[in-house]
């Protein structure tokens, strides 16, 4: 509690400075990852001209020399969106972690504890196994559902722990769990009792961005603009509320109202997030713990920065996922868990701080 | 602090929208550039429906007759037969012999003193050709996924791919469980049922003629059988012929599901094998989910899915032939993907829509 206290005497001084220094690296590093991953891929097609197709299509260029319009489709419809996608549910799984692990005063939350993800599978699996069409054009239905299927998780979590008249968090941890494990039972049995092909779902659920198009992005945006301006926008709020209840009552914060909206900001990215790339551990979970132990425990400053890591960790993760045994993919899950525990580890010993500290 | 949202909010947006209208005006219109000589990969401008192989074809020789395969039902309600015509006289007539030792998946042996008359078969395959040899009163049970023939519907289920009812299994007193999968081998040798798990067919077609043969051996009807596996053989030997004078044919993408494919060392590989159609996942072992940007690079000629719309509906993906000319083949999956004695009605399927014309 030392640092939190820390903090908060800033606020009270408001002689905190917003890190921008921090967020230039974070997004020059992002840029930089950016760049790999659409120069890099399992066909081999030189940096120059991936270059000249870029501008190419963004105008500033009329010509491309000796290109083919294979390679025209493999950067700019496969992994210029790819990489984009990736981005995209890094930041939003990031910073939904860290919100989480604020909100909850637990280290181990992560975007899927409060069922997000059990929910989700679930709405994907319903529409998957109904045999209902599920694309329509352009759009799938299958994101939608499990859009649906996620917030319905969290939100009768949330009527469970305001009918028990106990609306402490914990509660709601504990009645997250419950509704997942549920959901996951429910997925369960309707797997088990329908039609043999199951390939495409399974490999939805082990997550991926082999299906990312631009309008997947274009369609997550929105929704994540809107959660993360509210996760953002609350930051300060967040640091009060690593102090008891009542002392942040007493420093005029609604820690109810700044609960509720909180949780549904963080659930909107995350269920947003999963209803495209399928469920992508492990990001959430070590995006914030490596910027808390880096970098302290201002939410203010943890909160942009876990979104920047969690994107540059997925694009790169996303990056060896389809290279390193080309002309095959892996699940992206695999890599981060493969490159992210160790990596973790080693932050966790180098770093003599106690990681308990920040919560 | 409401106004710190609505702030970063509306220049999100903004930016949104910015970037939303950008990608509108690129995307669809951009002409494609014309390519210049030194390109590393030739863009086919060709329907597959019109090419043929490589090399001119042969004199047409005369081919041989395909036999028309048809089911009937006998006055016993369960026996089916595959073939109209009574066994043709050309074979010596075999019998059946008794003890017969069969070579299970792990090399031991199983020895049989006489047809078993309760089995429960765990696999499509293997019901498909029991019945197929007119043996499929022998079947007491199998799992919840067979679905041909239609007589498999008076048979119990007793489970399915990731259950089996052991207890339910015993009550039935089968005198031979054949299993596909090892999974529950164990648990039955334990409860003290006799269990065979023959050698997996992998990617040998004419090994599949010998499974015929062995199931005709075990259950006595050693003629049916044989009839069964030297249709299917010169079947295969017959499209191996007609295709003998070609060098390749078109280059091939099959997906099973989420860009899944049969590289080497599967059955389906050896169907492109077979014909000559050159599989674009030649250096994928087993199946593999091949990457999207490999897929345009080798640009397939033919494209095989169950699930169409998931390839139409990729804007990455509408330059590739097939899928310009709304021409994705769909293939049967009951046929090719049971390696039973429908199988080559689904291999021949493939052969008359890649190479129209060339079979009769």
């Amino acid at each position: 509690m030392k640092s939190t206290a820390n903090t908060s005497d800033q606020d009270i001084e408001s002689t905190y400075k917003y890190p921008w220094n921090k967020i230039t690296i974070g997004i020059v590093s992002i840029f930089i990852c950016a760049v790999i991953g659409v120069a890099v891929g399992s066909v081999y097609i030189p940096v120059t001209s991936v270059f000249f197709i870029l501008f190419s299509k963004l105008n500033f260029l009329n010509e491309s020399p000796g290109l083919t319009s294979a390679w025209h489709t493999i950067i700019w419809n496969i992994r210029f969106p790819r990489v984009v996608l990736a981005l995209l549910v890094g930041a939003s799984l990031g910073i939904s972690g860290a919100t989480y692990q604020g909100l909850f005063k637990n280290p181990l939350a992560d975007p899927y504890l409060i069922g997000v993800a059990s929910g989700a599978s679930l709405g994907a699996t319903i529409v998957f196994l109904s045999g209902i069409p599920s694309t329509y054009g352009y759009f799938s239905l299958l994101p939608i559902a499990a859009f649906c299927g996620g917030i319905a998780a969290v939100f009768i979590a949330y009527l469970i722990s305001i009918k028990s008249g106990n609306t402490h968090l914990s509660t709601l941890l504990l009645a997250g769990l419950a509704i997942g494990a549920f959901a996951t039972a429910i997925t369960g049995i309707l797997m088990l009792r329908s039609d043999p092909d199951l390939r495409p779902l399974l490999s939805w659920l082990m997550g991926g961005f082999i299906r990312a198009q631009w309008s997947h992005s274009i369609l997550i945006m929105p929704y994540m603009i809107v959660g993360v301006s509210f996760i953002l926008g609350y930051s300060r709020v967040l640091n009060t509320m690593q102090l008891e209840g009542y002392y942040a009552e007493s420093l005029g914060v609604n820690t109810e109202k700044t609960k509720r909206i909180l949780i549904v900001s963080a659930t909107l990215v995350t269920a947003t997030a999963v209803s495209f790339s399928g469920l992508i551990g492990f990001v959430g979970l070590i995006a914030p713990h490596i910027i808390r132990l880096l970098w302290g425990t201002d939410y203010r400053t943890l909160l942009p920065l876990s979104a920047l890591a969690g994107a540059a960790f997925l694009i790169l993760a996303d990056l060896t996922a389809r290279t390193i045994v080309s002309p095959i993919e892996l699940p992206v899950g695999i890599i981060t868990a493969l490159v992210g525990s160790p990596f973790f580890v080693y932050v966790l010993l180098k770093t003599k701080r106690s990681s308990v500290d920040g919560y | 602090m409401f106004r710190r949202v609505l702030l970063s909010t509306s220049i999100a947006f903004a930016l949104i929208m910015g970037m939303t209208s950008c990608s509108e005006e690129t995307s669809p219109k951009q002409p494609d550039p014309a390519a210049p000589a030194s390109t590393p990969v030739p863009i086919q401008t060709y329907n597959h429906k019109k090419i043929l192989p490589s090399t001119p074809i042969a004199a047409p020789t005369s081919l041989p007759v395909i036999k028309e395969i048809e089911r009937q039902r006998s006055s016993e309600g369960r026996i089916v037969q595959y073939f109209s015509a009574p066994s043709p006289p050309i074979y010596e007539k075999l019998t059946a012999q008794f003890p017969l030792t069969v070579i299970t998946r792990n090399g031991s042996e199983m020895i049989f003193n006489k047809p078993p008359e309760r089995i429960i078969a765990y696999d499509a395959a293997a019901v498909e050709t029991i019945f197929a040899i007119g043996q499929g009163h022998r079947i007491i049970g199998t799992h919840s996924w067979v679905s041909h023939p239609i007589d498999v519907e008076d048979i119990e289920k007793v489970g399915d791919a990731f259950n089996m009812n052991i207890e339910r299994i015993l009550d039935l007193d089968p005198d031979l469980v054949f299993l596909f999968y090892p999974t529950f081998k164990e648990e039955l040798e334990n409860a003290g049922l006799r269990v065979l798990l023959l050698e997996s067919v992998d990617d040998d077609l004419m090994g599949m003629a010998n499974t015929f043969r062995t199931w005709g051996q075990i259950t006595g009807a050693v003629n049916e059988a044989e009839i069964l596996a030297e249709n299917f053989e010169s079947r295969i030997t017959e499209i191996k012929l007609i295709l003998d004078p070609y060098h390749s044919g078109p280059s091939v993408f099959q997906d099973v599901g989420d860009l899944w494919t049969p590289g080497n060392n599967t059955l389906m590989g050896s169907v492109f094998q077979l014909l000559k159609l050159e599989n674009v996942a030649y250096d994928v072992d087993n199946y593999g989910q091949l990457s999207p940007e490999v897929i345009i690079d080798r640009n397939p000629q033919i494209i095989i899915s169950s699930t169409p719309d998931l390839l139409y509906n990729n804007p990455a993906f509408n330059k590739l032939l097939p899928i310009k000319n709304k021409d994705i083949f769909e293939s049967n999956d009951d046929y090719l993907g049971i390696s039973g004695p429908r199988f080559i009605l689904g291999l021949e399927e493939l052969a008359n829509e890649f190479y129209p014309g060339l079979f009769k």
